[in-house]
């Protein structure tokens, strides 16, 4: 797993390459701590490169909306692939995240 | 019932209403009549008369009226149920021209109906014979199809025939008129545009060969001097048979089938939004319809027919795939086996839009076969196979001398880039499966290895196995699920086996371990409760797994657990 990270405004983009899963999601949590300790709080993860995604690594993004949106923020997801969708759809996630194709768009709705 | 591709206007299913079956099948008859080259070819190879030449072409449009209707039939044995008309094309060429110059036209006629009933008993056998014929080699042989058409397509196109033997100015103006206005119909039109681009492309071309003078004065004149009305003479010359011309003629009817196979196999994957693989049984009543069409050309006096690539690549193109269009083409050309002064409007048909119209259904075709290659996972045993195959099968365009004094039995086979690429493929599909193993183990310690060898584990053995990605992501997808639960909460601290099996149609992965089972829920867990739940977690691995697998179970004796995922493949 790589992370790229890139800033809009007060918009923290994270460009995730990879697979998320048991072994790297503390990996991404270790990386994205620091920011929301140092008080960012708007989180849009580009996804267009992530391979894979399991229960646990979503868990993670779960806790890291929770605590964005604890401090008044939000974590939004970008270029999701088809077959990632699919397994946010069937862990019932989609409710919990807005999900955008277009970048300027997604930037927008923070 | 297969799901129709959004991009059909009239599905195989469909009715396209009685006018639109009309035109939509002069459109295809106009295409097909580039074949009639092949009967006045084989006509003066063997020095007969002009007026076998016509007699040939009436018999031609008989026989393959017939067998187009034939192939077209969805319930019975006979036909694929597809449109997919049959002509006189080249598979038969070489054998024919052995034969006439042997012994006439009554042997040429003779050989063929023997050839049509070895492909009818050969199609008994292709239910069977499904692992010959993975979506690599399927593939392969649907791009060759396409491929096989270029030489006589571009020549045409550059308006070379065998009177000018460089290419004309004028000729490909014409071309470039009647193909640009063929893409716009297609690309821009809506519609009926689009349904009838060929047509339209037509049109235009034979506007713009009028106007250059293409089509002048002595081809009205051989429209005009051809007979309204005529009855067809059935079996005018006879039958006879020579033992020596078994084998090119076995051999083309093999060329025939396979050429069919391809393109039954393309009209399958047009027609259905879900396509995973070929249709054995559907092949089957395609090759038995196209070996009873040549016994039913020799019995009447006209050349072997095989399928039309090129028309498949028209009902792509026009997004009218309707097997009522068979049954109207069908019609079109039997009806003009009666009226041979209608039938010369085709025949004299000029070289560039004939060379046009080709090149516009070719695109079409080739990318079909592409696509069908590209939908399963690819190793180097599968890019040696489609590789090879298609190299050599260019090479019978490339470098046509190489293959001059192969043996006259076998000639067919090498002078057809089509055949030589297919046997190719499935004899190199059969040699490369040795060693594949139908099963692969692997075994991880939860907690100390990382799901991804999964991934890599599985995705290896998919390329093997030629399986189609999404079901081994799948697999992969719910392994590491389970894989990560059981390391994370402590199910087992000992070596997870994991064994997958594959065959075409299923792929099933056995996880077996000492300590306790998984739950696998059919109800998902809140995700909120993700955060405040402790169990939730595994609940949710449990509910990923079940829903990632088409079925899913799991067992437990003496303290051992087996997990079984089933995916339909």
């Amino acid at each position: 797993m790589k992370l790229w990270e890139k800033r809009q405004d007060n918009i923290v983009i994270l460009a995730v390459h990879g697979r998320l899963d048991a072994t790297t999601g503390p990996l991404f949590e270790q990386q994205v701590a620091p920011m929301i300790d140092a008080g960012d709080k708007n989180f849009l993860l580009d996804l267009a490169h992530l391979d894979y995604i399991s229960s646990a690594a979503l868990r993670r993004l779960l806790l890291l909306a929770k605590r964005s949106e604890d401090r008044g923020g939000k974590v939004a997801l970008l270029s999701v692939q088809s077959h990632i969708l699919e397994i946010f759809e069937m862990a019932g996630f989609t409710q919990l995240f807005q999900f955008y194709t277009d970048q300027d768009e997604a930037i927008r709705s923070f | 019932m297969p799901r129709k591709p959004s991009n059909l206007i009239y599905g195989v299913d469909e009715n396209p209403g009685l006018t639109s079956l009309i035109l939509l099948g002069f459109q295809h008859v106009s295409l097909m009549a580039i074949a009639f080259i092949f009967p006045i070819i084989v006509i003066e190879a063997i020095g007969e008369t002009p007026d076998q030449a016509g007699r040939l072409i009436s018999m031609a449009m008989l026989a393959t009226g017939v067998g187009t209707i034939l192939q077209g039939l969805n319930r019975g044995p006979v036909g694929s149920g597809y449109l997919c008309p049959l002509l006189n094309g080249p598979a038969f060429l070489a054998a024919s021209l052995m034969a006439g110059k042997a012994g006439g036209l009554s042997l040429i006629f003779g050989m063929t109906a023997i050839a049509g009933c070895f492909e009818a008993f050969f199609s008994r056998f292709l239910a069977r014979m499904r692992a010959v014929f993975p979506a690599e080699v399927t593939g392969t042989i649907v791009t060759m199809v396409g491929i096989e058409v270029i030489p006589i397509a571009i020549r045409k196109f550059l308006g070379v025939d065998k009177t000018h033997l460089v290419p004309d100015a004028t000729a490909i103006a014409v071309a470039v008129a009647t193909l640009g206005a063929m893409a716009c119909f297609n690309v821009w039109g809506k519609g009926k545009l689009r349904l009838y681009s060929a047509l339209l492309g037509m049109i235009v071309g034979y506007a713009a060969a009028a106007a250059t003078g293409i089509l002048n004065q002595d081809s009205l004149q051989t429209m005009m001097k051809a007979p309204l009305f005529s009855m067809p003479a059935v079996a005018h010359d006879g039958f006879s048979f020579q033992w020596v011309l078994l084998a090119p003629f076995l051999v083309a009817a093999l060329s025939s089938a396979l050429k069919t196979m391809g393109d039954v196999t393309t009209c399958q994957k047009i027609n259905d939004a879900d396509w995973k693989r070929p249709d054995m049984v559907n092949i089957s009543g395609g090759v038995l319809a196209c070996g009873i069409g040549n016994i039913l050309s020799g019995m009447l006096g006209a050349l072997g027919q095989s399928v039309s690539s090129s028309n498949i690549g028209l009902s792509i193109a026009t997004g009218a795939t309707s097997r009522r269009i068979a049954y109207s083409i069908g019609g079109i050309l039997i009806l003009l086996a009666f009226f041979p002064r209608f039938a010369s409007v085709f025949v004299i048909m000029p070289t560039p839009i004939m060379g046009a119209s080709l090149i516009f259904a070719v695109s079409f075709m080739i990318l079909a076969g592409l696509q069908i290659i590209m939908s399963r996972m690819i190793d180097s045993r599968k890019t040696f196979v489609i590789g090879i195959s298609i190299i050599m099968g260019l090479s019978v365009e490339f470098v046509p001398d190489l293959y001059r004094n192969v043996h006259p039995w076998i000639r067919p086979i090498f002078s057809s880039s089509l055949s030589l690429a297919t046997i190719s493929a499935i004899f190199l599909n059969l040699f490369f499966r040795i060693g594949i193993a139908k099963q692969a183990s692997i075994s991880l310690k939860p907690g100390e290895e990382s799901s991804e060898v999964i991934s890599q584990f599985m995705e290896q053995q998919g390329r093997a196995w030629g399986a189609r990605s999404e079901v081994i992501y799948k697999a992969a997808a719910a392994m590491s699920e389970f894989f990560e639960a059981a390391a994370e909460n402590g199910l087992t601290r000992d070596p997870v086996t994991m064994t997958a099996r594959f065959d075409e149609f299923n792929l099933d992965v056995e996880m077996a371990y000492t300590g306790s089972p998984i739950d696998l829920p059919a109800q998902r867990p809140d995700a909120r409760d993700l955060l405040k739940d402790e169990a939730a977690p595994l609940r949710l691995a449990g509910y990923m797994v079940r829903s990632l697998a088409d079925r899913a179970s799991v067992e437990t004796s003496a303290g051992r657990s087996l997990v079984h995922l089933h995916f339909n493949h």
